[in-house]
């Protein structure tokens, strides 16, 4: 790798390593993700060839932009666009506190391009504070395009091993092969819950069953009459009724009325009802967001 | 081998070895038979004897059958509004087509508006999204005559696409990873003019390794495609040429497919089932044919669905209504010249040596559209004749 110095090991991502590296020439610093090919092996990835792919036709400021594509006989390296950190490291920087003009900010461009995504038929199907990167400026990037695919229309059935648990909705914790933009919007609201706590995850059951008792404990048990169809998915099972004990006041309290209206719609257990992100971009939740951050158009 | 590809290709494997003693015996392959083949040198030296020393006989009894799919997508495509409302954007293209008569009346019509609440029809972003998908489209075109001057020939080309429709019902893929191999060895080509004959058949599964990867959940393996070359070539390869694919094309793979097209029309029509496996069986013919390949996916999805309507409909005048103008953006002139190539196809293909779409599309999970009395209508000739 003559082109780039490798200054350090940033993490792991979904199918290799990553490193901060600096351009040589031009002292640009940037993030290499580094994927082995071995010949006993399957060849590319199909999460690497997926997010390369994607990644080259999605541009937009709020998605980690993909610079270069180094191919070698035995690596594969993708050169993104360095950011400091990633939310989860500065979650953990916080101490308990955030500022809420932040938390408004950070979600608003999280929906923003999670909008630009969905009008350009790709499903992130992973997002949680580790895949969204933040800079010094206060932007933040969706990154990690592993676990994404493009979606026809109609959308066909997809894998169901998809999400981190934390943020996987309750009809993929059920089996549903069948999803949509509905997915990310689950994982949206987590994060967003998440983003106003400070970083104190809203749903961290410890296996699936556990995941969907947390989820009914706050929204109340989801019954084929607030959710047709539940009984049908493929894993479905009877939970016990649970009747929400604690308000959103109580689960998100520095969180103002119009920020608890907004989680409240995304937070849905019935997919179809869950709100899209180019809609919850013009709920009043965000109309004193300063201009600064609206108008910061993409690209 | 991967199990997940359960008894059928393993079953294959097993009459593979049983029938060992038969090779060279030209067996009538059944439409979705194993279709092993070596090397792509013999195609220009007389494919009908190459494809029946390669074409062996599988079981005949498929245990999984795979393409319910066809119907199911065609009902999905087509569960939407039977009430008719103007946009709001009103019909204002100016291209008027020369067959809207009997319909000027009638607006353009919002075939999204039932869809609220469907969140599998993306009601909130199907316009944009298709708006987006004729942007990549016009982005990475297919010239005509891309092989020109080049070893491989179109009819080398066609014997390729043709064994790969076997291939690809062989492994049980989705219809888009069909369509995608096929965009893919087409752009290739275009970008490597050194490709010879020889090597045209690597280049051929390491096209739908790649879209198998990436339009799949189970993707078959490379070991797969070795064994389905008939050890033509071994592993080291495949994943070699996938490589050189993948660098040629520069890992861009968002080029549309006709099918997503196709399935906005079939919408945009009301398609019946009939109309819309009529549409994709006109399509994979389309994909076999050197002279089709170049036109872009939104234009002759246009002329397929088209042509599927017009050969179901007894009144010939106003197939092309001013909805199926607004959501295709084509006018009938635009179209006219490519619906009679297509009709021209189907004429052709009761003779050509190319037959997997036509016994692909005999099956009754296909409703045996290919054996429609409708395509043997005189007027149906007169049109591919015009």
């Amino acid at each position: 790798m003559q082109k780039y110095e490798k200054l350090e090991k940033i993490g792991e991502g979904t199918y290799g390593t990553v490193f901060k590296a600096k351009n040589r020439e031009t002292h640009e610093i940037v993030a290499l993700k580094r994927v082995r090919l071995d010949d006993d092996d399957e060849g590319v990835p199909s999460s690497a060839l997926r997010e390369i792919c994607l990644l080259k036709e999605l541009k937009h400021k709020n998605i980690v932009r993909l610079y270069d594509v180094l191919h070698s006989d035995k690596k594969l390296t993708l050169v993104f666009e360095h950011c400091d950190q990633d939310l989860k490291k500065y979650f953990d920087s916080l101490n308990g506190e955030i500022d809420p003009d932040i938390v408004k900010s950070f979600m608003y461009q999280l929906l923003r391009g999670l909008a630009f995504c969905h009008s350009h038929n790709v499903l992130h199907r992973d997002l949680k504070p580790q895949n969204l990167l933040i800079n010094k400026n206060g932007e933040l990037k969706l990154a990690d395009f592993g676990l994404a695919r493009a979606f026809g229309i109609p959308v066909k059935c997809y894998s169901a091993e998809v999400v981190t648990l934390w943020y996987r909705p309750p009809d993929v914790l059920f089996g549903a092969k069948l999803y949509t933009t509905s997915i990310d919007m689950w994982s949206a609201g987590c994060i967003f819950a998440e983003l106003a706590n400070a970083g104190r995850p809203l749903f961290p059951g410890s296996d699936v069953d556990d995941q969907l008792k947390r989820i009914f404990k706050l929204l109340g048990t989801a019954t084929e009459e607030t959710w047709p169809g539940i009984t049908q998915l493929p894993d479905y099972k009877p939970f016990p009724v649970y009747h929400p004990s604690m308000s959103f006041s109580q689960v998100v309290p520095k969180l103002n009325c119009k920020g608890r209206d907004l989680l409240q719609r995304l937070l849905v257990c019935n997919p179809p009802l869950r709100l899209p992100a180019e809609d919850a971009m013009t709920h009043p939740y965000f109309s004193d967001l300063s201009s600064g951050i609206k108008n910061d158009r993409c690209q | 081998m991967a199990l997940r590809f359960g008894s059928n290709i393993n079953q294959t494997r097993d009459q593979e070895n049983i029938r060992i003693g038969v090779k060279g015996l030209a067996v009538d392959a059944p439409a979705a038979a194993a279709t092993k083949r070596s090397a792509l040198g013999e195609i220009g030296n007389g494919p009908a004897v190459c494809k029946g020393l390669a074409a062996r006989k599988v079981g005949g009894n498929k245990l999984n059958a795979p393409l319910q799919k066809g119907a199911e997508e065609a009902v999905l495509a087509i569960k939407s509004s039977k009430s008719q409302t103007p946009l709001k954007k009103a019909f204002s293209t100016s291209s008027i087509p020369n067959e809207v008569t009997s319909s000027s009346l009638i607006p353009v019509e919002d075939i999204d508006k039932d869809d609220k609440g469907d969140p599998f029809l993306l009601p909130e972003y199907v316009n944009d999204i298709y708006a987006y998908l004729r942007e990549v489209e016009a982005k990475y075109p297919i010239k005509k005559n891309h092989l020109e001057s080049q070893e491989v020939t179109g009819k080398m080309r066609s014997m390729l696409v043709d064994w790969l429709v076997e291939v690809h019902q062989e492994f049980h893929l989705l219809a888009e990873t069909l369509y995608l191999t096929v965009a893919i060895i087409d752009r290739y080509l275009q970008e490597v003019h050194t490709t010879t004959r020889k090597k045209l058949q690597l280049v051929g599964v390491g096209a739908m390794f790649l879209a198998a990867k990436y339009e799949e959940m189970f993707a078959p393996e490379v070991g797969d495609f070795v064994y389905i070359c008939a050890n033509t070539y071994v592993k080291a390869e495949i994943l070699q040429m996938e490589k050189v694919i993948v660098r040629a094309l520069n890992f861009n793979f968002s080029r549309p497919l006709p099918l997503h097209f196709l399935r906005r029309y079939s919408k945009a029509a009301h398609a019946l089932p009939v109309h819309h496996a009529m549409a994709k069986y006109l399509l994979e013919l389309s994909l076999v044919d050197y002279d089709m390949c170049h036109y872009a996916p939104s234009l002759i999805s246009a002329a397929a669905i088209y042509l599927a309507l017009w050969l179901f409909q007894s009144e010939k005048k106003g197939v092309w209504t001013k909805t199926l103008v607004y959501y295709t953006s084509y006018s009938y002139r635009d179209i006219e010249a490519i619906v009679k190539k297509l009709a021209g196809l189907v004429v052709k293909a009761g003779t050509s040596k190319y037959q997997a779409v036509n016994k692909k599309y005999a099956q009754s999970k296909f409703l045996k559209i290919s054996c429609r009395p409708e395509l043997k209508s005189a007027a149906f000739k007169r049109l591919a004749a015009s």
